[in-house]
């Protein structure tokens, strides 16, 4: 349990790193670059989810903090992440390689909207697809199973 | 498959969040269990038995499959 509340603290780190980059991204935007980047079309769908992913990591910075510090929330932690049925449900809703593919994709759409705006929105939407397909699985196996 | 996990949770008044705790697995799997919506793997099906201290052919029934 000892390398497993270490592995969480290592993840807190991580979260608090993602949330400081999409904050310092945002405040650069909108104070210094004065919105430049989000005026367009393809910017602001960009720093929406870059702002999306900064939210997402300061929830999961709270919930973590306060699992870290309940030995009985961190076993329920354990237990959910080595959950045989879990793993199960997990790998026939293809995760989490369609998930790491489809953020992939988002980053290269992002980087690729530098360039050509079509692709940006076809790698984008094909990665959000991605993502809302392999939740549903999920969420079906979930019922299922 | 039919298990006895409820009957033999009702008997030491333990909740599924307990068990699962218990035998390191999730309260929704042993819900699945009971409900025989999914079987537990042999070394699931183990710490079950062992916690109750019986066999795994005391806990499930495996006739369906004889």
């Amino acid at each position: 349990m000892k390398e497993f509340s270490d592995n969480i603290k290592k993840r807190i780190i991580a979260f608090k790193c993602m949330s400081f980059i999409a904050t310092a991204v945002s405040i650069y935007d909108v104070f210094i670059g004065g919105g430049d980047f989000s005026d367009s079309m393809v910017g602001g769908v960009s720093l929406g989810t870059i702002i999306a992913l900064g939210m997402l990591a300061v929830v999961q910075v709270i919930r973590l903090s306060r699992i870290i510090t309940d030995e009985k929330q961190l076993k329920m932690l354990y237990n959910k992440q080595h959950d045989e049925r879990l793993k199960e449900i997990r790998s026939k809703a293809g995760m989490p390689m369609i998930m790491i593919m489809s953020i992939l994709m988002m980053i290269a759409g992002i980087v690729a909207s530098s360039f050509n705006d079509v692709v940006f929105y076809t790698l984008f939407v094909a990665g959000a697809l991605q993502l809302v397909i392999g939740a549903s699985v999920k969420i079906y196996f979930l019922n299922k199973m | 498959m039919k298990t006895r996990i409820r009957e033999l949770r009702k008997v030491r008044k333990m909740s599924q969040e307990e068990l699962a705790l218990e035998v390191g697995t999730t309260r929704q799997t042993i819900t699945s269990i009971e409900v025989e919506k999914y079987t537990a793997s042999l070394v699931l099906a183990y710490k079950i038995a062992h916690y109750f201290e019986l066999t795994i052919e005391d806990v499930f029934n495996f006739t369906d499959i004889e």
